[in-house]
């Protein structure tokens, strides 16, 4: 029995799971950064359950990578040949998969706690919680997965492959969706009461394991097993086959686009790349673009995020030149290939990035930027951080007015013990007159929204003074933008620089990979390629993730710093909006050809597809 | 011009061991070429370069005067390829594969697509890995053919298959295309196969070019001579001889090929080696093929 699971196909995914469970446990590196610096700065911690969120948004995709990948091929040409019992066959590909799942789990669950308790010690305290530890959702996570495999096992069990079907996934997926609910209400009763329902797969698993008789079916995929069904005689010129066949052959051409689609088809990993790769990509593109920030989330993922999206865009182009085998027999242009392989996904991305930007332009929608607000009983201007300004040599200077009145800038230090520092030069203090309020608020609506409010308006419209003697708003907050219908001034071109960065790095780390894929080249070189790129990308991430955390600064001071910066560059170039984004696409141009290059050199043979990075291949 | 050429060829899979070194041949439109050898001679390393699936590492191919690697697309539009592995796309069904290919290749012919389709009674909606290997190669075949290509390359298209289905395979692609004057290319290690329909054979062993001839020259022109090892003849004087392509030793004789009709040989066996008892006969290409790559033993 432990021989038949150790060999099962499930069991090869455990390694790429865990590697999925490193990347949960860098991504929740990266909340962590936040849940400090946040926990330090404010003492309100609105990242509670950051961890648990990335968790399930990790685990389950690499349950379903299991699920898929696996799930299908129940027992090996050489199991069906030795006399091993068909039952003891099926019950030990069912509990590979259960302790495939519970391995992911258990990695991507280690990371999270480790970095959990580390947050902890960093900050002094405990981190706040979601009403729920980790470990307790990992046990209720944990409970609903080993019913989930062993229903979507109970289908058609003596059958060798399965073919994966939505009236499989649907009830399993209610099924899921069912136990998430559940077990948490009876493992509130008692904890043992969520044992329910792996007891129930445990014995479901056995009553199907008894029922067992005789050997595994064929399914029809296995024709060559079968030794392969004669072909047909006929005679020549007559017609054979049923009537139907012969109607169903089209009567016209493909169109080109239709021609493309099945070229696209054949190279793309399925079902996982629009099942798992497509929403990841979009989910990519949503969060560079600010999207997170504008629903009150860390700014700072924005720009971390750069080495990760690489890391997943090299992950995806890590088995279509596998393969080119079954194209390369066609008059298809391996330059139109390349394209599809790079341009689709960057594509997707890319409409992810304008979704985003989309839904956080309407979240944003009239929300007044330049704001101010009550700290301690005092008011003070406060516009976003890309609005204000980096002083590099630490000297920021006092914001003054043309009869002499000045204040103390806010200032933020961008890195510990260094000099540099962002600021605000729209800063009021405590003990700042009307006018000298009024004059910072009209600047500040000039610089964010690219409008001239005249001070005198501000100040008659929008301000007064308490009896303490301090400037107040006349109403609880302004409303500058809503009353004049302004619209917020665009910002430096970070689409594309983020663009420029994320680019290379996925197309200098897919290079050395395509260059890989030649026959000559040893399997072990080509896949140390592929991994070292991997290792490479998330190296940089984390390195980021661990620079923030040593020092004494947020993300979104980081953010802040790279948005002031590009907008700063791009303003001080004539035209420097379109230089930089001339810049970004000469030089991702330059990359891309490079790695054409290499790409049109690849030799692919029958057989290479079996190494799908981290989708896994095929068993 | 000739439709296929390749001169000095090398190419190796491991550093320092050239699986090809030095292979130079051509072909002409319309010639029916069987491309011999044994497991790992180098034949589907060669007809992969002329598809330009794999590159030269010295000498160069040309496939209607164009590197098949520097313009693949214009190349593979005038060839027709069935690989001895499967490679059309599993997931996919017979119809969009056939689809597929009617869209790449513009010379599509959508008469002698629906001949075969009829001829080999394929069920659109079937997917080709539920496919049998010999379905599966009808549907290559078909892809293949139905746009009347000018150079169609078979590496070991019959392999796994049954005599009737190999006869019927290899019959239709010959009959349909070589009378519009399309040059074959095809590999194989069925004797039979060769002789039935090739007209020319070449010969690879250790990755050179061994025998580049006519079938008809072949059958005629060249022979087996055993030479008894009593009369102290031995294998190196027997290949310093001009006519000699090898020599295989054996407990009974040695066993020499020569191109040249039976008389012939052993007419130079005496007049050079002075051995009046050699045993002179043409044999089938198999038995030449043993001959001449087999080994010694």
């Amino acid at each position: 029995m432990f021989s038949n699971i150790r060999r099962d196909p499930a069991m090869r995914y455990v390694g790429r799971a865990t590697a999925g469970a490193l990347v949960a446990g860098f991504l929740i590196l990266n909340a962590a950064a936040f849940q400090r610096a946040r926990a330090a700065e404010a003492g309100v911690d609105w990242l509670a359950g950051y961890n648990h969120a990335m968790m399930l948004g990790v685990w389950i995709p690499v349950l379903v990578v299991l699920t898929v990948a696996a799930f299908d091929r129940r027992v090996r040409r050489f199991d069906m040949a030795t006399p091993a019992e068909a039952g003891s066959l099926w019950l030990a590909h069912t509990a590979g998969l259960v302790l495939a799942a519970l391995a992911a789990l258990a990695s991507t669950v280690g990371a999270a706690w480790i970095v959990e308790r580390s947050v902890d010690a960093l900050i002094g305290r405990s981190g706040p919680r979601l009403g729920v530890e980790i470990n307790v959702l990992a046990y209720r996570l944990a409970c609903v997965a080993a019913l989930v495999v062993v229903l979507l096992q109970s289908v058609d069990p003596a059958v060798s492959r399965l073919s994966l079907r939505a009236r499989h996934v649907v009830p399993t997926a209610l099924v899921l969706a069912f136990g998430l609910a559940v077990v948490p209400a009876l493992d509130r009763a008692h904890p043992a009461a969520a044992l329910v329902l792996p007891t129930v797969a445990a014995a479901l698993a056995v009553g199907i394991r008894r029922r067992f008789r005789g050997p595994f079916r064929l399914s029809p995929s296995h024709a060559s097993l079968r030794g392969g069904a004669p072909p047909q005689a006929v005679a020549p010129g007559s017609v054979a086959g049923r009537p139907a066949d012969r109607g169903s052959i089209r009567k016209e051409a493909p169109s080109p686009f239709l021609v493309g689609a099945m070229v696209v088809r054949i190279i793309t990993k399925m079902p996982l790349m629009p099942l798992i790769g497509v929403p990841l990509t979009l989910g990519f593109g949503f969060a560079l673009s600010g999207w997170i920030r504008a629903w009150g989330g860390g700014g700072g993922a924005r720009f971390m995020l750069v080495p990760l999206t690489a890391y997943m865009l090299l992950a995806f182009v890590g088995y279509p030149p596998r393969r080119l085998y079954l194209l390369d027999g066609l008059p298809v242009s391996r330059r139109s290939v390349f394209a599809a392989v790079i341009l689709v996904p960057a594509l997707i991305l890319a409409a992810g990035y304008a979704g985003g930007r989309i839904a956080a332009d309407r979240r944003l929608d009239g929300r007044e930027l330049v704001e101010f607000v009550e700290i301690e009983g005092r008011h003070y201007t406060r516009v976003p951080i890309e609005y204000c300004e980096i002083a590099w040599d630490g000297d920021a200077p006092r914001p003054s007015s043309p009869w002499g009145e000045s204040a103390e800038p806010w200032t933020k230090e961008i890195l510990r013990g260094r000099p540099h520092l962002v600021y605000s030069p729209f800063s009021v203090d405590g003990g700042s007159s009307i006018d000298f309020v009024a004059l910072q608020i009209s600047r500040a609506v000039e610089a964010v929204y690219d409008a001239r409010v005249e001070p005198e308006a501000i100040r008659e419209r929008y301000l007064e003074v308490a009896e303490d003697g301090s400037v107040r708003p006349k109403e609880n907050a302004l409303t500058i933008r809503r009353d004049l219908g302004l619209r917020v001034r665009p910002l430096g071109p970070v689409f594309p620089f983020m663009a420029l960065v994320a680019g290379a790095l996925w197309l200098l780390t897919a290079t050395p990979y395509f260059s890989h894929l030649r026959a000559d080249v040893p399997e072990r070189s080509r896949k140390s390629a592929f991994w070292l790129g991997m290792l490479g990308l998330l190296g940089v991430h984390l390195v980021q993730t661990g620079f923030l955390m040593m020092s004494r600064t947020s993300s979104w001071v980081v953010s802040g710093v790279w948005e002031i910066a590009i907008a700063r560059v791009s303003a001080a170039i004539p035209a420097g909006r379109i230089v930089v984004w001339v810049v970004a696409a000469l030089v991702l141009a330059f990359l891309y050809r490079f790695a054409e290059r290499r790409f049109l050199l690849i030799e692919s043979s029958p057989g290479d597809d079996r190494f799908g990075g981290l989708l896994g291949g095929s068993v | 011009m000739s439709i296929l050429e390749f001169t000095d060829v090398h190419r190796a899979y491991v550093k320092g061991h050239d699986v090809l070194h030095g292979v130079g041949l051509s072909m002409e439109q319309g010639e029916v070429v069987g491309l011999l050898g044994k497991n790992g001679a180098g034949k589907t390393t060669l007809i992969r370069i002329a598809m330009g699936m794999l590159g030269t590492h010295r000498g160069s191919v040309r496939v209607f005067g164009l590197d098949p690697r520097e313009r693949p697309v214009e190349v593979k539009r005038r060839v027709g390829y069935v690989s001895e592995d499967q490679i059309l796309p599993p997931s996919m069904r017979v119809a969009d594969v056939v689809d597929l290919h009617r869209g790449l290749f513009p010379t599509w012919d959508d008469e002698l697509a629906a001949e075969l389709w009829s001829r080999f009674g394929l069920s659109p909606r079937s997917r080709i890995s539920t496919l049998s290997k010999g379905q599966a190669r009808q549907v290559a075949l078909l892809c293949a053919v139905a746009h009347r290509p000018e150079l169609l390359l078979l590496d070991e298209p019959a392999g796994g298959l049954d005599p009737a289905a190999r006869r019927e395979f290899l019959e239709t692609s010959i009959a349909l295309l070589n009378e519009a004057g399309t040059a074959i290319l095809f590999s194989s290690h069925y004797m039979q196969d060769v002789e039935r329909v090739a007209e020319r054979v070449v010969m690879i062993h250790e990755g050179d070019v061994l025998i580049d001839r006519g079938l008809d020259d072949l059958r005629e022109n060249h022979c087996v001579a055993l030479v008894p090892h009593r009369n102290g003849t031995t294998r190196e004087r027997l290949l310093g001889l001009e006519a000699c392509l090898g020599v295989r030793e054996r407990q009974d004789a040695l066993h020499a090929v020569f191109a040249l009709t039976p008389e012939a040989s052993c007419d130079l066996i005496r007049r050079e080696l002075g051995f009046e008892g050699a045993n002179c006969r043409q044999v089938a290409l198999e038995e030449m093929f043993i001959e001449l790559v087999g080994g010694q033993s």
